[in-house]
C-alpha cells in the first residue's frame, strides 16, 4: 500500500478548469488517506510542471503520484517518464481523465462536473495506492518476417525489409510471382509494363541473401505470439525434376496432349498441362497440372527425365518474428447474366479486356471479330444498391479510362463509350480523364436505380441507358464489345487465412486495420501486419504505399530482437483455479492454455500475447484470475469510494 | 431512343468548332453563368451534350444556338475549357447549312476554294456586264454617272438580284419554320399566334434587344452604358442599321439616292447616306480591331468566313464612299465611273454569297428564332391553359 | 548566433501529420531525427480540423498523441518556428542551414500560462481560426499547440512591455536574434504539405464581398471542439444558419482558376462537415452541389450512402455564380443546372454558403535545394522519379517525399505514405553503399 502519494490536478489552460472547480477537488482530496501533496497546476504537461513533479518526489520522498489531466492516450506515457525521472517505478503512476471524460463532457453543468472530478480522482488515489512496481514484459524477438502474397506489394516490402536488416521469407501461393500487374500490360500514370516491373522486383529479389522465396506455398498452420510466431507452411511441387533438360522439357511441352483455359488469361485462351503464366513468367521454370497430366501415362514415361509427376509435397516449418499479409484482391465476377454476362458472347469484365489489349497486336479482336467499338459499363460489383458491396473499388475508374486510352493508342480505330455513375478519377488522374474526352470517347452517366441494359439481337448487342446528363433521354449504341468494369473483391480463399492467424474482416470483408490513422497497416494481433489490397481495394502506388509502410512498422517493432511488453495482463491464481475452461473460451487473443500444477490442470496465460483485456477474470466462476493493476481487490475500493 | 453518332462532332469541327468541345464533363457550368439561359430553357450545356453524343433531330429542331449572342462568359469560366461560346458559334453554322437546302453554304463554310473562286466569279460578271455595256472606256464625253450607268438599268438588276436572294432566304426560312415548328409534334401552333407574335420579329429585327441581356443583369441600364458593356451591341446595331438603310437606299430607293446633281451636305439623301456609310465603317472597323486583338471571349476565335464577311462589308462601304468622294470633288467622271464598277464587284458577290448562305443570314435568322420561340412558348402556355381549364 | 555542423541521420521538413509519421517511424528504427517546422507549432493542417472522415474520430484526439509522441521521441530533435535553406548534396551527406526566427520568448523558461496574452493591449486577427476571432500580439497559436509556449508577433507588437512585466518566469526577451544553424544529415524526408486554394480567385463566387460565404477550414473551425464560438453562426449577423449549401470543386478541376486537377478531399470532408452539421443543427438542410461524388477510400462511399439516408440534397450541377440577396437578409442566391433535373436553370437560397475549396502545391521547398535541383511535377507538386514502384522517390538520391508534398491526399494516405518516405529512407540509410 502507497501511502506518500502527490496528487496533481491539471487546469489544462481552461480546458479543465472553465468547468470543473480544480481547487474545490484538490480541497476534497488534500486529506484522503496517504495524500501527502495535492497541487493544481496550469498545465500538467508542461516542462516546468515537470520538473516541479520530479522535485516534489524526491523533496518529499513520493512512493505514487496521480495526474489528474487529459486522456492517458495523450500522457500517460508523459507522466510516466516522469515518475521514471524520478526514480520512481512507472506503474506507481495513475492518470486521471478528467479533460474528455468530464469537463468537456459536462460543460454545460459545471457543479455536477466538480463533483464527478473529486470522484474520479478519488478513484485514481485508490487505485494507486494498490499500485505495484512493475516491470515490462521482456520477451526475445525474431528479426524475421514472413510475407505472404508476392504480388507487388508482397515483393517490394520485401526487398525494401531486407535493406533493413531483416530476414524475410516470401510465400507465394501461385507458381509464379508477381501476382495480378503481371495481367495487366501499361500500367497507368508511368505506362511500364506490368511483367517488367515483376521481371525487375524478382532480379532484385534474387540478389538479396537474406530473402527467401517460395512459390506453390501455402500458410497451414500458426501459433506464437509477436516476435516468435511459428508457421507451417506446405509447398506444392512443380512436378518437374531437379535436373531437366531445358530443351527437352520444351519439347516436352509442344508434344503435351493436354489443353485446359489459361486461369491467367481469365479463360480467353487455352494452355498447355505443362505451362508458365506467360513467357517470362519467373520463377523460370514451367509447372506440370497433374491432375490433367496424370491420365496421360505414355507421355509421362516418355518424358520421365524431366516430368515427375510423383513428387510430395514439402512442409516448411518457419520462426518468424512477424508477418506481413500481401495476399491481393481478387477481381469480381460478375453474376451469370448480369449485363449479359456469359450469356452474350461479347461481354467480358475489365480484368479479361485487360488481357485482350495485351494478347492482341496490332489488331483489337475477340472471337476472331475485329473491335471498333467499346463500351464499357462501370461499377460492375462496386457500390452495390442489393448486393453485398456497398464499398467503391477505387481503381477502376482510373484503370478503365487508361485501358480505353492505351485500346485507342495501341489500337487506333476504337470507339469508346463509357456508361458510369460517377467518374472517380481522384487527384492527377483527372487528367487521364481528360485525355480520354479529348480523344473522343463518349462518357454517359447513368442512374443507379435504371442501369444500362445490355441485349443481343441477330448477332448485333446492343446497350440502351438513360442519360442523366441528357435529360433521361434514353440512347442507344451497337458495340462489338462490352467490357464490365469489375471491382476488387477480398480472395475466395481469404477466409483460410483469416481463420488460421484469427484476424478480423470488416463489413467490407477485406482485412481489417486497427484504425485507419493510427494504425492502418496493424491488425489486432501484435506482429500480424496487412498491406496492398487485402486491406481494401488500391492501386499499385497505393498498395507499395501501404507495405512500405507495413515494412517499417515490422522492421521498428523487431529490430532490437527484443521487444517490450505492458505487465499489466491476467495472472491466474494458481490455487483457486480448477481448470473448467471458461476463460480459454472467452480470451479472444489465444492466450490460455491448459497445464499442470501440482497434480492438477490450471490455466496459464501467455504474458506475450494478453492484452490484459478482462474477458476471463469476469468469467472464471472462482474469482482465480486477475488483471494486474485493475485487480478485483482494486476496482471494489473504487467503487467503495465513489458510492460514498 | 436515339443513336450515339460520335461523327458529328467531327463534322462540327469542319465548320470551325473547337476541337475541345469533347472534353466537357457536364458541370454545368456554362448554363448556369450564361445570362440569356434561364428555367428549362437552358444552353449551351444541353446542346453541347446534343452535340458530343450527336442526336442531330435535337440539333436540328433546336434554337439555342440564336438565342445565344455570344458574351463569352461561358467560355471564359469553363472549368475545362471546352469553348462552349465557339461551339455555339459553329452551331450557327451548321444550323445555316441545314436550312439552305442548295447545300451551297455547307460549300461556302467548309471550303476555301468555293468561297473564294464564287466571289471572284461574281466579281467578274459584274466587270463583263459592264464591260459588255459600256465597253472598257479610257475616255468619254459623258458627265453623268447616270448617263453611263442608267439606274433604271441598274435598278432592274437589283431587283432580278434582291428578287433572287428574297426568295432563297424565305425559302430557307420557310425550312427552318418547318424543322423547328412543323416538325415538333408535341405542339399544335393556332395561326393566329403568328399575328400576335409578329411584333417580337420586327422589335428583335430593329433593336436587336438580347444583345443588351448579354451583360450582367445587377446594374441598371445607364450605369453598363457608362461602363461600355453596351459598347459590342452599339457597334454592331450601328453596322446593321448603316446596311439595312443602305441596302433599302439602293434597291427600294435607287432613283432618289443615285443622282446626278450634288445636293448640300444637310440634304437627306447625304445624310443618310454619311450615316449608312459611317455606321458600316465603325462597325466593321470595331470587329476588325477586336477580333485581331483577341480580346474579347467572343473576337479569339475567327473562321475564314467571319473574315471575308466583315472585309467584304468594310471594302464595299470603303468602295462606296471613295466613290461618293470622287463625285463631289467633280473628278474626272471615269474615275467615278471605276470606282462605281469596282464598288460593285465587291457588293454583288458579299450580298449573293453571304445573304443566304453565310454569315449575313443571322440578320434574318436571329429574329425569325426568337420569334418561332415565342410562338412555341406561346402555344404551349395555350395548351397548358385548355388542360387548366378543362380540367377545372 | 551560428551553431556548425550538427549532425543527424535524417531531417525531416514538415511537422504535419505526414511529418510527425515519418519522423517517429524513422526515430523508433533507432534514427536521429531532426524535425523542423516553420510554423509555430507542429501539427499542420490536420490539427486544425474538426473530426475526420469516415471514421467520425475528433482531429485533435488523433493528432495531439502523435504530436506528443513525437516531441517526446529521444531521438526526435524538433526546431519549430525555423526554416531549411541552402540545402546542398555533398557526396552521401547532406548540408543545410536552418534559420530559427525569434519568438522574443525564451522557450526553455516559457510556461504557457498565458498571463502575458491577457495584458497585452493588440487585438488582431487570429490566422489559426481563419480571422473568425481576434488574439494579441503576444499568443499562443492555439490551445493544442506543441510546443505550447507564447511568441511575439513583432509586426504587430507595440513594445509596451506589458508582457515583460507580468510574465512570472522571466521569459520574455525582445533582444532575440534570427539563429542560423549549419546541418549535416544523411537523408531528407520532405513533408511540406498543400496550401489551401484562396476562394477569392473564383470570381464569380464573390467571396470576398459577400459575409456569409465561408471556406471550408473555417467551418472547420466552427465545427471543432476547440472552436471559437462553441456554435455554428453566419459570420454575418450571429444567425443560425438553417439552410446551407456547399459548393463542391472550388478550385478544383477548374482550368479558368489554374488548377485542373481534382484535389481528392473535398467530397469526403464535405460528406462529413454536412453530417456534423447535422448534429450540430438538427434543424438545418444542407445541400452539396457537385460535378462527380468521389468517395473512394475505405468506407468513403459507405459514409456517402450515410449522408444520403440522414437526408442531406446531393445536387449533380457545379454552381456557376453567387450573389447576394438584395433584400439585406445577407442570403445568397446560387446559380447553377440541375442537370438531372430537365436541365433547368436555377437560383437556390442559401443563409450560409460553404466553398469546398481544393488543395494546391506548396513547391516553396524546391528553392532551398541549391546544388541539385529538386524537381516538380506538371502540377508542381514535387516529381516522384518513380510513381509505382517507390512512391517517396524524388530525382535527389536520399530525398524523400511523405504526404501531400507530392500530390493530393487524404490524412490516411498522407499517413501511409509518410510511412512509405521512412520507408524508404531506413532502408537507404541502412543499404551498404552502392554510389
Amino acid at each position: 500500500m502507497k501511502n506518500k502519494i502527490g496528487v496533481y490536478i491539471c487546469q489544462c489552460g481552461g480546458n479543465i478548469s472553465d468547468y470543473v472547480d480544480v481547487e474545490e477537488v484538490r480541497k476534497a482530496i488534500e486529506n484522503e488517506s496517504g495524500v501527502v501533496i495535492a497541487k493544481t497546476t496550469m498545465f500538467a504537461c508542461a516542462d516546468s510542471a515537470q520538473k516541479e513533479m520530479i522535485n516534489d518526489i524526491e523533496e518529499a520522498n513520493l512512493d505514487a503520484i496521480v495526474v489528474a489531466s487529459c486522456s492517458p492516450k495523450l500522457h500517460l506515457f508523459t507522466f510516466r517518464n516522469v515518475a521514471k525521472r524520478a526514480g520512481l517505478n512507472q506503474y506507481n503512476y495513475v492518470q486521471v481523465n478528467l479533460r474528455e471524460q468530464c469537463s468537456w463532457a459536462h460543460s454545460d453543468k459545471p457543479k455536477e462536473a466538480t463533483k464527478k472530478a473529486i470522484v474520479l480522482v478519488r478513484d485514481g488515489i485508490v487505485r494507486v495506492r494498490y499500485s505495484e512496481a512493475l516491470d515490462q514484459i521482456k520477451i526475445s524477438a525474431l528479426n524475421v518476417v514472413t510475407i505472404i502474397g508476392a504480388g507487388i506489394s508482397g515483393m517490394r516490402a520485401a526487398i525494401e525489409l531486407a535493406d533493413m536488416g531483416t530476414n524475410i521469407f516470401l510465400i507465394e501461393k501461385d507458381y509464379f510471382v508477381g501476382g495480378r500487374i503481371s495481367q495487366i500490360g501499361k500500367l497507368f500514370e508511368t505506362d511500364e509494363k506490368g511483367k517488367e516491373i515483376v521481371k525487375k522486383l524478382y532480379y532484385e529479389i534474387k540478389k538479396r541473401n537474406n530473402i527467401r522465396l517460395f512459390t506453390g506455398a501455402e500458410i497451414k498452420s500458426f501459433s506464437g505470439s509477436v516476435g516468435n510466431f511459428k508457421i507451417r507452411v506446405e509447398i506444392t511441387p512443380r512436378y518437374i525434376t531437379s535436373k531437366y533438360d531445358k530443351d527437352r522439357l520444351t519439347e516436352a511441352i509442344q508434344k503435351c496432349p493436354e489443353e485446359i483455359p489459361d486461369k491467367f488469361n481469365f479463360g480467353l485462351t487455352k494452355r498447355k498441362a505443362i505451362y508458365k503464366n506467360y513467357e517470362t513468367a519467373l520463377p523460370d521454370i514451367p509447372v506440370v497440372n497433374k491432375d490433367v497430366l496424370s491420365r496421360d501415362k505414355e507421355f509421362l514415361r516418355t518424358y520421365k527425365d524431366c516430368i515427375d509427376i510423383n513428387q510430395k509435397p514439402e512442409t516448411l516449418n518457419i520462426n518468424t518474428g512477424a508477418i506481413l499479409l500481401c495476399t491481393g484482391f481478387d477481381p469480381y465476377e460478375p453474376k451469370d447474366g448480369e449485363f449479359g454476362y456469359k450469356k452474350i458472347k461479347n461481354v467480358i469484365t475489365l480484368q479479361q479486356f485487360e488481357r485482350i489489349i495485351d494478347l492482341n497486336d496490332n489488331v483489337l479482336s475477340y472471337n476472331g471479330k475485329k473491335i471498333k467499338s467499346i463500351a464499357f459499363i462501370y461499377c460492375v460489383g462496386s457500390r452495390q444498391i442489393d448486393g453485398e458491396n456497398k464499398y467503391c473499388s477505387r481503381f477502376c475508374c482510373t484503370s478503365a479510362i487508361h485501358a480505353s486510352l492505351v485500346a485507342k493508342e495501341k489500337f487506333k480505330e476504337t470507339k469508346n463509350f463509357h456508361f458510369y455513375r460517377d467518374i472517380r478519377t481522384y487527384g492527377k488522374y483527372e487528367k487521364l480523364y481528360e485525355n480520354a474526352r479529348r480523344q473522343g470517347d463518349i462518357f454517359i452517366k447513368f442512374d443507379e436505380t435504371d442501369p444500362p441494359v445490355v441485349e443481343e439481337s441477330e448477332g448485333i448487342t446492343q446497350v440502351k441507358c438513360k442519360d442523366l446528363l441528357y435529360n433521361r433521354k434514353e440512347l442507344e449504341i451497337n458495340p462489338d464489345l462490352i467490357v464490365l468494369v469489375t471491382g476488387m473483391v477480398p480472395r475466395k480463399d481469404n477466409h483460410l487465412i483469416s481463420d488460421i492467424l484469427k484476424i478480423p474482416v470488416g463489413r467490407d470483408n477485406f482485412f481489417n486495420e486497427v484504425h485507419p490513422k493510427l494504425r492502418p497497416v496493424e491488425t489486432v494481433i501484435d506482429g500480424i501486419f496487412i498491406a496492398g489490397t487485402c486491406q481494401g481495394p488500391k492501386n499499385i502506388t497505393e498498395s507499395i504505399k501501404s507495405s512500405l509502410s507495413a515494412s517499417v512498422k515490422a522492421n521498428s517493432l523487431l529490430n532490437d530482437e527484443e521487444l517490450e511488453l505492458e505487465p499489466l495482463v491476467a495472472k491466474i491464481n494458481l490455487d483457486a483455479c480448477e481448470w473448467c475452461g471458461k476463460c480459454i473460451e472467452v480470451c479472444t487473443y489465444n492466450t490460455i492454455t491448459k497445464t499442470e500444477y501440482q497434480g492438477k490442470f490450471v490455466a496459464k496465460i501467455n504474458v506475450a500475447t494478453c492484452k490484459g483485456c478482462g474477458m476471463c477474470s469476469t468469467v472464471c466462476p472462482n474469482d482465480a484470475i486477475d488483471i494486474i493493476g485493475y485487480s478485483n481487490e482494486e476496482i471494489e475500493a473504487m467503487i467503495d469510494v465513489s458510492t460514498v | 431512343m436515339s443513336k450515339i453518332n460520335s461523327e458529328f462532332s467531327t463534322e462540327l469541327t469542319k465548320l470551325g468548332c473547337p476541337v475541345d468541345l469533347n472534353v466537357c464533363f457536364n458541370c454545368g457550368n456554362c448554363s448556369a453563368i450564361c445570362p440569356l439561359s434561364e428555367g428549362e430553357n437552358s444552353f449551351p450545356r444541353k446542346i453541347i451534350r446534343a452535340s458530343i453524343l450527336g442526336v442531330e433531330d435535337d440539333i436540328k429542331t433546336s434554337l439555342d444556338p440564336w438565342m445565344c449572342y455570344y458574351c463569352g462568359e461561358c467560355s471564359e469560366t469553363c472549368p475545362q475549357e471546352a469553348n462552349p461560346g465557339e461551339l455555339m458559334m459553329s452551331l450557327r453554322r451548321w444550323l445555316t447549312t441545314k436550312y439552305d437546302w442548295t447545300g451551297l453554304s455547307w460549300k461556302f463554310y467548309t471550303s476555301k476554294k468555293w468561297e473564294f473562286s464564287a466571289i471572284i466569279l461574281l466579281a467578274a460578271f459584274v466587270f463583263f456586264l459592264f464591260a459588255l455595256l459600256n465597253g472598257i472606256p479610257l475616255s468619254t464625253d459623258k458627265t453623268f454617272i447616270n448617263e453611263i450607268a442608267p439606274w433604271r438599268i441598274v435598278e432592274i438588276g437589283d431587283w432580278i438580284m434582291a428578287g433572287v436572294l428574297a426568295a432563297l432566304l424565305i425559302s430557307f426560312i420557310f425550312n427552318m419554320h418547318r424543322m423547328i415548328i412543323i416538325k415538333d409534334k408535341t405542339i399544335k401552333v393556332p395561326l393566329k399566334l403568328y399575328f400576335t407574335e409578329f411584333w417580337t420579329l420586327i422589335f428583335h429585327f430593329a433593336s436587336q434587344w438580347r444583345f443588351s441581356d448579354c451583360e450582367i443583369k445587377i446594374q441598371s441600364f445607364w450605369k453598363k452604358l457608362c461602363a461600355g458593356k453596351y459598347n459590342y451591341w452599339i457597334a454592331h446595331w450601328l453596322l446593321m442599321s448603316g446596311y439595312v438603310l443602305l441596302f433599302t437606299m439602293i434597291v427600294i430607293f435607287l432613283e432618289w439616292f443615285q443622282t446626278d446633281t450634288i445636293y448640300p451636305w444637310w440634304y437627306p439623301q447625304r445624310l443618310f447616306g454619311y450615316y449608312a456609310t459611317f455606321g458600316l465603317i465603325f462597325g466593321t472597323v470595331y470587329f476588325i480591331i477586336h477580333r485581331i486583338k483577341k480580346d474579347r471571349e467572343n473576337s479569339k476565335h475567327s473562321h475564314i468566313t467571319d473574315w471575308t464577311f466583315i472585309i467584304l462589308l468594310l471594302l464595299s462601304a470603303v468602295s462606296g464612299i471613295l466613290m461618293h468622294i470622287s463625285r463631289i470633288n467633280q473628278s474626272p467622271l471615269l474615275v467615278t465611273y471605276y470606282l462605281y464598277v469596282v464598288h460593285l464587284m465587291i457588293v454583288v458577290p458579299m450580298l449573293c454569297i453571304e445573304v443566304p448562305f453565310s454569315k449575313w443570314s443571322h440578320l434574318a435568322y436571329r429574329p425569325f428564332a426568337i420569334y418561332f420561340n415565342n410562338i412555341k412558348m406561346a402555344a404551349r402556355e395555350l395548351v397548358k391553359k385548355q388542360s387548366n381549364s378543362t380540367a377545372n | 548566433m551560428v551553431n556548425n555542423n550538427i549532425e543527424y541521420d535524417a531531417l525531416v521538413i514538415g511537422g504535419g501529420i505526414a511529418g510527425q509519421e515519418a519522423s517517429l517511424n524513422l526515430a523508433n528504427n533507432g534514427f536521429k531525427v531532426l524535425l523542423v517546422e516553420k510554423d509555430l507549432s507542429l501539427g499542420g493542417k490536420m490539427i486544425q480540423l474538426s473530426k475526420v472522415f469516415p471514421t467520425l474520430d475528433c482531429a485533435a484526439c488523433i493528432a495531439t498523441p502523435k504530436i506528443s509522441e513525437t516531441a517526446r521521441n529521444p531521438n526526435i530533435t524538433i526546431m519549430t518556428y525555423s526554416e531549411v535553406k541552402d540545402i546542398e548534396k555533398l557526396g552521401n551527406v547532406f548540408k543545410a542551414k536552418v534559420i530559427k526566427y525569434p519568438r522574443y520568448v525564451k522557450e526553455d523558461l516559457c510556461s504557457g500560462c498565458q498571463e502575458c496574452e491577457k495584458v497585452c493591449p493588440v487585438n488582431i486577427d487570429d490566422q489559426y481560426n481563419y480571422n473568425l476571432v481576434g488574439r494579441k500580439a503576444v499568443y499562443i497559436p492555439f490551445n493544442l499547440a506543441n510546443p505550447r509556449i507564447a511568441t511575439i508577433d513583432i509586426n504587430n507588437c507595440i513594445l509596451c512591455g506589458a508582457c515583460e512585466k507580468v510574465c512570472p518566469a522571466d521569459a520574455i526577451d525582445f533582444t532575440q536574434k534570427k539563429s542560423e544553424y549549419f546541418l549535416t544529415v544523411k537523408t531528407i524526408i520532405i513533408a511540406t504539405g498543400f496550401n489551401l486554394f484562396e476562394p477569392w480567385k473564383k470570381k464569380e463566387y464573390n467571396y470576398n464581398s459577400c459575409k456569409n460565404i465561408i471556406h471550408s477550414m473555417e467551418m472547420e473551425r466552427l465545427l471543432a471542439p476547440t472552436r471559437p464560438f462553441n456554435y455554428v453562426l453566419r459570420p454575418l449577423d450571429g444567425k443560425k444558419p438553417d439552410n446551407i449549401a456547399y459548393v463542391l470543386c472550388t478550385g478544383s478541376r477548374d482550368k479558368s482558376v489554374g488548377n485542373p486537377i481534382c484535389s481528392q478531399i473535398c467530397c469526403m470532408y464535405s460528406i462529413k462537415q454536412a453530417q456534423l452539421l447535422m448534429g450540430a443543427i438538427p434543424t438545418a438542410d444542407i445541400t452539396i452541389y457537385y460535378i462527380d461524388i468521389r468517395a473512394f477510400g475505405k468506407g468513403f462511399d459507405e459514409f456517402y450512402e450515410q449522408a444520403k439516408e440522414m437526408d442531406v440534397t446531393f445536387i449533380k450541377g457545379k454552381v456557376a455564380k453567387i450573389t447576394e440577396k438584395k433584400d439585406g437578409s445577407g442570403n445568397l442566391l446560387l446559380r447553377y443546372e440541375a442537370i438531372d433535373e430537365n436541365c433547368e436553370i436555377k437560383e437556390a437560397e442559401h443563409d450560409l454558403v460553404v466553398l469546398s475549396v481544393g488543395i494546391l502545391p506548396n513547391p516553396e521547398i524546391s528553392s532551398s535545394f541549391k546544388n541539385e535541383k529538386l524537381e516538380l511535377d506538371e502540377y508542381n507538386y514535387l516529381l516522384q522519379v518513380e510513381k509505382l514502384t517507390s512512391p517517396a522517390k524524388t530525382n535527389i538520391k536520399g530525398v524523400f517525399v511523405a504526404g501531400t508534398a507530392s500530390g493530393p491526399m487524404d490524412i490516411p494516405d498522407s499517413i501511409l505514405s509518410a510511412g512509405d518516405a521512412s520507408a524508404e529512407a531506413t532502408s537507404y540509410l541502412r543499404r551498404p553503399c552502392t554510389c
